[in-house]
């Protein structure tokens, strides 16, 4: 949880901000995380019901907290689905090193990867 | 269960499954977790491998104490590079586990679409069958059947390892056929209707314009009155939002979990301590909004 990521899409209407940014004194929920899965997991349930709100959450997860709304925005059809690479190698699971991909793509199919495309998890 | 996960018979929208000898109650807002336990060794998503007995069973009662209600074994990866696990090893491997779940009070369910494992793990006490073919074998359905069990059927329009992104023209539509098409398949083989489990299957033959598409049709596969299965971890569709890397999508994985929450069921994951204080933060917030 080190904010690194690469986040295409900035959620709607919910502003999430670092504490002591400018504008979080209006926050309506103030969390600290500290980088505790479980603690992440309760401030995401904390904010869900507040994601098409308008009003500011605090957090040290602001990052996290963006990706998830971000993804509930798409299946909320607030947001488009961004355009994307079924070969993007920064998002796909990669085969061991040495392992040869298996060349079974049915008929009909589209795409062109050699690894897993995020099926059976 | 977790007692969240329980309510009384006949609560509006609660799903009651039968399952071997457990009966879990599923109630809309607090899906069952199911953990995942992978026995092979490249399997898609995990970030370790469990090497041996002793550590599979410690990390399957660790996720039991941490919150799941049911733990998910797989014998085989669902990679599309590499050749399966030989079924005799996924035998071997999965026998004991089970049995020491069992022996702990653990509902197990196996992840196979083959019914020699499924046949042995059964026999060894394995309360559902989470069949990742979509019903391939009915050999499958008939086993569980015989151990009354329960019975997952997956939609996927692709043969095990097999990869695809097909062409959907109505991926709704297709799954419902699916659905209709193997549960009468399964009742037909002697599967009481009420032990099927129903998976859209997240990623599996899909584009990621797939998935969105069918999380946001759940209100239709709920209706069939069925406990539905979601595979929600770390799914790519989801990566293509974020950009997050596969082993880093916990956030991802929740707002599928979010996404599924309001359907009886079960969410199949691998964090599973997160995903649990997120589902019981989320009901606390739901008797506090009905308060």
């Amino acid at each position: 949880m080190d904010g690194t990521h690469r986040s295409r899409l900035t959620a709607p209407d919910l502003r999430v901000v670092r504490p002591g940014d400018p504008g979080a004194s209006g926050a309506v929920l103030v969390r600290e995380v500290a980088g505790d899965p479980e603690a992440l997991g309760r401030l995401l349930a904390a904010v869900e019901p507040l994601r098409a709100t308008g009003a500011v959450v605090a957090t040290d997860a602001d990052a996290e907290v963006g990706r998830f709304l971000a993804v509930l925005a798409v299946l909320d059809d607030r947001a488009e689905l961004p355009a994307y690479d079924l070969d993007d190698p920064a998002l796909k699971w990669h085969a061991p090193a040495g392992v040869r991909a298996v060349a079974n793509r049915p008929e009909g199919a589209a795409g062109g990867a050699p690894a897993d495309p995020g099926g059976a998890a | 269960m977790s007692p969240g996960a329980v309510a009384g018979a006949g609560d509006p929208g609660t799903v009651l499954l039968p399952a071997g000898r457990h009966a879990m109650s599923l109630v809309p807002g607090r899906p069952a977790i199911m953990g995942i336990v992978n026995t092979n060794p490249g399997s898609f998503s995990d970030t370790e491998h469990l090497a041996d007995l002793d550590a599979q069973l410690a990390r399957a009662v660790a996720l039991v104490e941490a919150g799941a209600d049911i733990i998910d074994v797989g014998t085989d990866s669902g990679v599309t590079y590499g050749a399966s696990v030989p079924l005799e090893q996924q035998v071997r491997v999965a026998v004991p586990l089970v049995e020491a779940l069992v022996a702990r009070g653990i509902p197990v369910s196996i992840d196979t679409p083959f019914a020699v494992v499924a046949e042995a793990t059964l026999r060894a006490g394995a309360c559902m069958i989470n069949d990742v073919s979509g019903l391939a074998d009915v050999r499958i359905a008939a086993l569980c059947a015989e151990h009354d069990a329960a019975l997952v059927i997956l939609h996927t329009r692709v043969a095990h390892k097999q990869e695809a992104f097909l062409d959907f023209e109505d991926v709704v539509a297709d799954i419902e056929d699916l659905f209709e098409e193997r549960t009468a398949l399964a009742v037909a083989h002697g599967v009481a209707r009420e032990r099927v489990v129903l998976d859209p299957g997240l990623g599996y033959s899909k584009h990621p314009r797939d998935d969105v598409r069918l999380l946001r049709a759940y209100p239709v596969f709920a209706a069939r009155g069925l406990a539905i299965l979601t595979g929600a971890s770390r799914k790519f569709f989801t990566g293509v939002i974020t950009g997050a890397a596969p082993t880093d999508r916990l956030p991802e994985t929740i707002a599928t979990v979010a996404a599924v929450r309001p359907f009886p069921g079960f969410v199949r994951v691998h964090d599973v301590a997160p995903v649990r204080a997120y589902l019981d933060a989320a009901a606390d917030g739901d008797g506090a909004a009905r308060r």
